[in-house]
């Protein structure tokens, strides 16, 4: 091999390397090393750690604590997710219209986003107080019995969810816009000219446009559900009796409060798994439900 | 590729792993720094001739606890030339240890801290202080509370030393009891207190409008009613946990049965940090409750005009209340330096003397840990105009011991998550305490 085609095969490592040093040093010895550490008994303080193999894993998945904090898992994620993609897609439908004020309602429904969630869940806690709380003032005004948003463990989720969702909507409703303002309006007019309802162009035509635009929320949203940790930490830390408990939740308290780390490392693991599966599945859909210009 | 455009690459790689390599280390740096130890050498350096050792103490301690920890602190550094100590709060007790773990790992640990974990100091995170408290010319280790410094033994070393105690006793508003003609000092047992409530309490059209009673969210009030009829938590060999026993269900589902059914007890849940706890207390000092179980360290925040104070009773037929007593408990930690271990021991046995832990029941309202305190005039003195000083200290010397859960938190988890449904969910305490069994004994089987 001659130098010139040595350094021409050097060459896409080399303009890699930016990427490929942070991706391995942040991103994947980390992986790897939380993996190895699933397979561990250690206290974080310790200098050794004791090999257990697969004991963390059949210790989780013997445990009934884990079943129902993937059930909370699961019941968070479809419960944020499909909420924020619809909200976002209806209010982007909306803002579309060129409404009076439409730029100020934009801006009023991002906020939520660009404020942090510990600030936002804190505020929302004051809202969901029992007694003099604006949400149960609200629903007595209306005649309605009273909800003990984040102490009863019927509503404790729901409580979650709705700051979930308020915060994210309008951050989805943005990506929206954009997207529905990318729709080439010959093809809406052509389906104008072919007789089409608005039910018809909005299925046939803008909802397949848009559909990369719903993959990426779906995926990002998806990833942010499995990741949520701020306003359960602060609305209701995993309680009452573990109604909001998510894996997440599990693995703080594992790691950080029984001092677990081989334990909490397993259940990260998981975590990283299911979030990968979820991924590749949503990946797998796209192909036949994405259409790309 | 030009020389230019090859430098270009070079330096932009070398600039990232420097940059990187920066960001490592200033992670750890702004952690350790997050938590002040910097001024903590691990290291054991002697310090120059006549110059102060400065060491630091991490408390999670805010409010008035927090500004009396200082005043100690302060006076401490004041009344020698010896040691100075730098104080540094967390945020709570949990979070030092938290903090602790971390500072643990790294090395950088503070010389003493106001925490204690048994399962650590086995381990060998913490250091011994027999050897420590026998250099230390005035300590006088039988002054103590026993049982306090007890808790602070492992395997028959002192790792811990008791900085003050808590228990939760009884607060009610006195108009409400003369009111409904109770005297409180003939409320013996549970049962005459759930009489009470029920005389005491105001119902309009099925709906309470003033309950008689108010226990505190959580397992602890109940945790103590049950260690009043004789239950335990594990069997007496440790191999068994025994949260299912009769005295456990027959006692949580009396709660039970006056939350939910009687409703002339209320429990406030849930919420930022400690603001269950200080709902409780407001619907006390607003009279919309009678009374309430809380914290010997509350009466900082109580107005005794309106309220007194009274111990936890028993039982009918058993015997007198057993409710847990609790020593708050500091640690050195095992990787901080000789010279720091010798000064942090210093300002310890300098909180625990008789006048400053007789200052700091005063103060808040916990339970001082020497039994000299009681004769220390300033405290002889305060206890006269405000005799409810005395309940707490009264109640510890029938206590039960708190329980150590060998699980690393699992057992308590679980009796958390039964009360809870106990208190919120209306579960038979039959059920939830059955399910907490297994869940907790699983656990306990796991650690054999």
């Amino acid at each position: 091999m001659t130098r010139s085609k040595v350094i021409s095969g050097l060459k896409p490592i080399l303009f890699t390397l930016p990427a490929m040093v942070p991706f391995v040093l942040f991103w994947l010895a980390p992986l790897l090393y939380v993996l190895y550490l699933s397979f561990t008994e250690w206290d974080f303080m310790s200098p050794e750690k004791t090999f257990v193999g697969l004991q963390n894993y059949a210790d989780l998945f013997s445990n009934p604590a884990f079943y129902k904090a993937l059930r909370v898992t699961v019941l968070f994620c479809a419960g944020s997710v499909l909420p924020i993609i619809l909200l976002g897609l209806g209010l982007a439908l909306l803002m579309n219209r060129k409404l009076k004020g439409s730029a100020l309602y934009q801006v009023l429904l991002f906020s939520p986003w660009v404020t942090p969630t510990v600030a936002v869940s804190i505020v929302w806690s004051w809202i969901y107080e029992p007694e003099v709380g604006l949400a149960n003032t609200v629903l007595d005004v209306l005649g309605l019995e009273k909800i003990g948003w984040l102490q009863d463990p019927e509503w404790a989720l729901v409580g979650v969810l709705l700051v979930t969702i308020w915060k994210s909507v309008g951050w989805a409703m943005i990506f929206y816009l954009v997207a529905l303002r990318n729709v080439p309006s010959d093809l809406l007019e052509a389906g104008d000219l072919d007789g089409a309802s608005a039910g018809q162009k909005f299925f046939r035509i803008t909802l397949p446009l848009i559909s990369p635009t719903t993959l990426f929320l779906f995926v990002v949203q998806l990833i942010q559900a499995l990741q949520a940790y701020d306003q359960i930490n602060v609305l209701t830390q995993g309680g009452p009796s573990g109604s909001t408990r998510t894996l997440l939740y599990l693995y703080y308290q594992s790691a950080f409060e029984s001092f677990q780390i081989g334990e909490a490392s397993s259940v990260a693991v998981v975590l990283v798994t299911i979030c990968m599966l979820l991924s590749v599945f949503s990946f797998g859909v796209s192909r036949r439900t994405t259409h790309y210009q | 590729m030009n020389v230019l455009k090859r430098l270009s690459l070079v330096s932009m790689i070398a600039g990232l792993t420097v940059l990187t390599a920066c960001g490592g280390n200033s992670a750890s740096g702004n952690d350790t720094a997050g938590v002040g130890a910097s001024a903590a050498p691990a290291a054991d350096a002697a310090p120059a001739q006549g110059k102060p050792v400065t060491i630091e103490f991490w408390y999670g301690l805010g409010g008035k606890l927090g500004e009396n920890m200082e005043t100690l602190i302060q006076k401490f550094n004041a009344s020698q030339q010896e040691v100075i100590v730098k104080g540094i709060v967390q945020a709570d007790y949990s979070e030092t240890e938290q903090k602790l773990q971390a500072a643990i790992a790294t090395g950088q640990v503070p010389a003493a801290v106001l925490s204690s974990n048994m399962d650590w100091a086995r381990k060998g995170y913490f250091a011994s202080m027999d050897e420590l408290i026998a250099e230390q010319p005035d300590f006088n280790k039988e002054d103590f509370v026993q049982t306090f410094l007890k808790q602070g033994q492992v395997d028959g070393k002192q790792y811990f030393l008791p900085m003050y105690g808590t228990t939760q006793v009884m607060y009610y508003r006195k108009d409400a009891f003369e009111k409904s003609g109770i005297d409180a000092s003939q409320l013996k047992t549970w049962e005459d207190l759930a009489a009470a409530a029920k005389k005491m309490t105001v119902q309009d059209g099925g709906k309470t409008t003033f309950f008689g009673w108010e226990p505190m969210w959580g397992s602890g009030n109940m945790i103590d009613a049950v260690m009043s009829k004789g239950g335990s938590i594990l069997s007496e060999d440790g191999t068994k946990v025994t949260i299912d026993s009769p005295e456990w269900v027959e006692t949580w589902d009396l709660f039970r049965k006056w939350i939910h059914e009687d409703k002339i007890m209320r429990i406030h849940s849930g919420g930022q940090g400690w603001e269950y706890w200080y709902k409780t207390i407001d619907d006390v000092m607003k009279g919309q409750a009678a009374g309430y179980t809380g914290s010997s360290g509350d009466q900082g925040d109580l107005d005794f005009s309106i309220v007194s104070a009274m111990e936890q009773p028993g039982w009918a037929g058993v015997g007198e209340g057993k409710p847990v007593a609790e020593a708050l408990m500091a640690g050195i930690p095992a990787k901080a330096g000789d010279t720091e271990k010798q000064a942090a021991m210093k300002w310890l046995t300098y909180f625990t003397n008789s006048e400053n832990t007789a200052f700091w029941s005063i103060n808040t309202g916990y339970i001082s840990v020497r039994q000299s305190a009681l004769k220390d005039p300033a405290f002889v003195s305060f206890s006269e105009t405000n005799p409810q000083i005395k309940v707490p200290l009264m109640q510890a010397s029938h206590a039960s011991a708190p329980f150590q859960d060998p699980t690393g938190g699992k057992i308590s988890d679980a009796l958390k998550i039964a009360a809870d449904k106990v208190q919120i969910e209306n579960t038979p305490a039959a059920e939830a305490l059955k399910e907490a069994q297994q869940t907790a004994q699983s656990a306990l089987d796991k650690m054999k």
